[in-house]
């Protein structure tokens, strides 16, 4: 099930709409997270005389509010992000359980950047 | 048709006013409230008055018509003087008097009156619903304020339900927090017109 968004918008905004299998849904607390790895190198003696960073994935999380009873995108579910500083395809691989409070649903995602 | 794009440059602003409106009454939760009911003074809903509601099985809790002795228990319910004795309840029930009254408006009255109570979770008091564990909700919401805050359980029972509800919510926003998650938050009025937003763009609305 494809996910891909709709509009010119800037993500890392609070809301925004996202479409889902030709479905859409409100996507809201969008956050982005470059992550990335120090490898230190030491000398003999244990002391630290060099590192280097090394990029590692673009993960990112938001909650989705659910229409009625829909159910959640799964895990595994990839959608791409067209504009913004945070463009490219995205897996989800963390999906909450669903929450309700009066008559609204929610879940919360993680995803991180497709590779290739 | 218009497309999804248009329709959120048409709701962003709407969302934005909605997020303005939900942070405002959060705020005035805490804030005394007055409304009037059949032109009778009554104040906030505390978690006892409504469980002392719910317990005399009073129909205007779940936007049902009642009699009018219904209408006596309940202004006496939520008036300021009230308290257990039988015979100052009589004493407050016999001195009533109504210059207007039509059952039919004062059940819609008193059901205005406990949604805006239930406001900050949504539309609807939805008094049978549950928690997954099987308890009732002010139980649940009682144990969750006592063993955080440490308050008596019987000044949480005086908590007018609006606070009750917008300290659980930020209470389950600040433990998700400290565990490391991100919390789900609810805001009545954004989440309605996000709602509303879907079901135009998806075509059912």
């Amino acid at each position: 099930m494809a996910v891909t968004q709709d509009g010119t918008h800037k993500f890392g905004i609070e809301y925004s709409p996202i479409t889902i299998d030709a479905k859409t849904y409100i996507a809201e607390a969008l956050s982005f997270n470059k992550t990335a790895s120090r490898v230190d190198i030491d000398d003999s003696n244990g002391e630290p005389v060099g590192s280097t960073i090394i990029p590692g994935r673009i993960e990112g999380s938001a909650t989705i509010q659910l229409e009625g009873t829909d159910t959640a995108p799964a895990v595994g579910d990839s959608f791409n992000l067209a504009s913004g500083e945070y463009t490219g395809d995205y897996i989800i691989q963390d999906v909450s359980e669903t929450q309700s409070q009066g008559d609204y649903s929610k879940v919360s995602i993680n995803f991180y950047k497709q590779l290739n | 048709m218009v497309s999804t794009s248009a329709l959120w440059s048409e709701y962003e602003e709407k969302l934005k006013e909605a997020h303005a409106r939900d942070r405002l009454g959060e705020a005035e939760s805490f804030l005394p409230s007055r409304w009037t009911l059949a032109g009778h003074d009554v104040g906030a809903l505390s978690i006892r008055k409504y469980l002392i509601l719910e317990h005399i099985k009073s129909p205007f809790i779940d936007g049902g018509e009642g009699s009018l002795d219904d209408l006596k228990n309940l202004l006496w319910i939520l008036s300021e003087s009230f308290c257990e004795d039988p015979e100052k309840a009589k004493a407050y029930k016999d001195k009533l008097t109504f210059k207007r009254l039509s059952i039919e408006e004062f059940s819609l009255e008193a059901y205005d009156y406990v949604k805006w109570n239930f406001r900050i979770i949504g539309k609807e008091p939805k008094t049978d619903e549950k928690v997954e564990s099987g308890l009732h909700w002010i139980v649940t919401a009682i144990d969750m304020i006592a063993s955080q805050y440490g308050w008596a359980y019987k000044d949480i029972m005086e908590m007018p339900i609006r606070v009750a509800m917008v300290l659980s919510n930020a209470m389950l926003r600040r433990l998700a927090m400290q565990s490391g998650q991100k919390p789900i938050m609810f805001s009545p009025e954004a989440d309605e017109v996000k709602a509303e937003f879907m079901r135009r763009a998806n075509g059912n609305g």
